[in-house]
């Protein structure tokens, strides 16, 4: 019995162009779930991605917040691992560089307390080999800056005002699914420079141990991930896609390439894989694999045709 | 795809041991089940590539019928000529509970191995496991609180296949929660077992116990000549007590930590562990590592003890 689509050895297109920056495929590794690549590069090749995003960089180093960070829920987690990161020195002389050296585009996602460490640290981005700058306003685990710049279509756009005239790279705006309307800030990214808009991140959450009466995690509360947020993250992708031009990239519970498919289809233009790879190493080259066979089965040659291409009910 | 642990304690790669790990998911078939205790099972696992390179301290990544995280257990004994490895699970919560209903021929989903484990000295080079009565062998005591002991059974088999001698101390809260008695006693060329209620060798609690061992003359006169090192697994007390008691006395000690883990292979950074690391401007000071990466064993004394 012969399956119908396009023979299993046809070459299917996967390429999209992310604002300026041609993709292999639409598939990014989300920032906070890959790390720098080091530990996943063993797993498999990083060159069959799209490309990978970085843990967030902040101007100096940081320790995050004490453990627990992490605490499970219904199809998700929580985590409140506060930036932990080396700062943007010791990155950009001991991670960027192998990150470069991987094949696929190479994204940097930082993050500020305030306006002039977002400003530094673009200007310190801008002559690197980094193919795209994701300025995260919505950490929901730090205490200042960040989400404080992304809940409202003000902040948002005088932030993105001030960095946009400090670098010429790409600048992706990462949107909190936790703003009045996230139409609003993803409009305000945009009238501001911005070259794309990333959402979701995580929702703050919480998880309570009722035998200690405490919260599971140190840091109390946590940003939610994992399917769970799917249906919201897909909502809000349709919904900033219809606002913006600028391109979108879809995040939010992905763990499959029919996930991924659905946000295409809904109006991104390249999709993060996050959460899915801390439960299985190889998701985002799944993911990979399972759009370009969904493709042949459905005998689709090009997925850029795929992009915003959802037929709404009337 | 195998990646050689670097080491970050003052203790790692004295001897060029290295840690491979491999996070590629792999489905691996229970050949036997055993339990041990209600609620508490022991599982033979199929799987020549990780029996052939995992080293005892090590832990897989299991993947839960019912959860949505991959659970973190600890490697009990390696068996290279069986290819297979056996690990213990205690039904905690949703996850873990369903595991412990897995049964014989179903097929669990892992990766593995992963972390650094514990060091050993070299095989020296006179030393084998058939001198068993030379008196100048160094020696190993592990130190294990409830369902700590597990690592520790596979620890103590590689120590005395590399020579060394092995004494044991385990510490339950009641003689009914005691278990793996007899296996401990069989690789151990002394055992201490002691439990809160009495019913045991000792009355009182492992770190007790560990003093009691300490303070007997052929103990004392055997570490003397060949040197001590241990090892511990258990309730963070536990090994909190047993840190502060191997650094009194001059003992090098290493520790399996425990902390909320998310993904095992380090990419996610939720499960950190404080330790103290050499600060390159001088002056102590600590830092978050990941348990799964860095860890889970490390240098007691780099452990920062709440």
């Amino acid at each position: 019995m012969s399956a119908p689509g396009m023979p299993a050895d046809i070459a299917v297109d996967l390429s999209v162009d992310l604002c300026g920056i041609r993709l292999r495929n639409p598939v990014l590794a989300a920032s906070g779930t890959f790390g720098f690549g080091r530990e996943m590069a063993e797993v498999f090749p990083l060159s069959s991605l799209g490309g990978i995003v970085s843990k967030g960089i902040t101007l100096l180093p940081r320790r995050g917040n004490p453990p627990p960070r992490v605490a499970e829920t219904a199809s998700g987690m929580l985590n409140s691992v506060g930036l932990q990161n080396p700062g943007i020195e010791a990155f950009l002389r001991e991670e960027l560089p192998f990150m470069v050296a991987q094949g696929c585009a190479v994204a940097v996602n930082i993050a500020g307390a305030g306006a002039e460490e977002y400003e530094a640290l673009v200007e310190r981005l801008d002559r690197t080999p980094v193919d795209l700058i994701e300025v995260n306003l919505s950490c929901p685990n730090v205490r200042e800056g960040c989400m404080a710049f992304g809940a409202t279509a003000r902040g948002v756009e005088s932030l993105v005002s001030r960095i946009r005239p400090r670098t010429r790279k790409p600048l992706a705006i990462k949107l909190t699914p936790q703003a009045d309307s996230i139409s609003e800030t993803a409009r305000a990214a945009e009238s501001a420079g911005a070259d794309a808009v990333s959402l979701v991140n995580t929702l703050l959450g919480m998880a309570i141990d009722i035998e200690t009466r405490r919260p599971v995690l140190a840091n109390n509360v946590g940003g939610l991930s994992g399917p769970a947020i799917l249906p919201v993250a897909l909502r809000m992708v349709h919904e900033v896609a219809g606002t913006v031009r600028i391109p979108v990239i879809g995040m939010g519970g992905i763990q499959t390439g029919q996930d991924a498919i659905a946000f295409l289809l809904a109006g991104a233009t390249a999709i993060q894989v996050g959460t899915a790879t801390l439960i299985n190493p190889t998701a985002c080259q799944d993911v990979v694999n399972e759009i370009a066979s969904w493709m042949r089965a459905h005998s689709v040659p090009t997925v850029r045709s795929l992009i915003g291409d959802l037929r709404l009910n009337p | 795809m195998n990646a050689e642990g670097e080491g970050v304690s003052g203790m790692a790669n004295e001897n060029g041991d290295r840690f491979h790990t491999d996070a590629v998911p792999r489905e691996a078939p229970i050949l036997s089940c055993r339990e041990l205790l209600p609620g508490l099972m022991l599982y033979r696992i199929q799987d020549p590539f990780l029996a052939s390179c995992a080293r005892p301290g090590q832990f897989v990544n299991l993947k839960t019928p019912d959860g949505f995280l991959r659970r973190p257990i600890s490697l009990c004994r390696i068996r290279p000529g069986e290819g297979a490895v056996d690990i213990g699970i205690r039904a905690l919560g949703a996850g873990t509970r369903a595991l412990c209903r897995m049964g014989c021929g179903e097929r669990i989903d892992w990766i593995g191995p992963l972390g650094r484990g514990f060091l050993l000295p070299p095989r020296s080079n006179q030393g084998t496991s058939d001198d068993a009565d030379r008196p100048d062998r160094p020696l190993l005591l592990a130190v294990g609180g409830g369902i700590g002991i597990f690592p520790l059974l596979g620890l103590l088999e590689e120590a005395r296949a590399r020579g060394m001698g092995t004494l044991s101390v385990l510490g339950f809260r009641d003689p009914s929660q005691a278990f793996l008695l007899r296996e401990f006693r069989e690789i151990s060329d002394r055992s201490l077992f002691a439990s809160d209620t009495g019913g045991l060798d000792h009355h009182g609690n492992a770190v007790e116990a560990v003093r009691q061992l300490l303070s007997d003359p052929s103990v004392r006169q055997a570490v003397g000549k060949g040197g001590l090192r241990m090892a511990a697994c258990g309730p963070h007390p536990m090994m909190k007590a047993v840190a502060r008691l191997a650094e009194d006395l001059g003992i090098p000690c290493q520790v399996s930590l425990e902390q909320r883990m998310g993904c095992g292979t380090g990419v996610c950074l939720v499960c950190a562990c404080e330790v103290r690391r050499k600060n390159p401007e001088g002056g102590p000071a600590t830092d978050y590592v990941r348990c799964c990466r860095e860890g889970p064993v490390f240098d007691a004394r780099e452990v920062v003890w709440e």
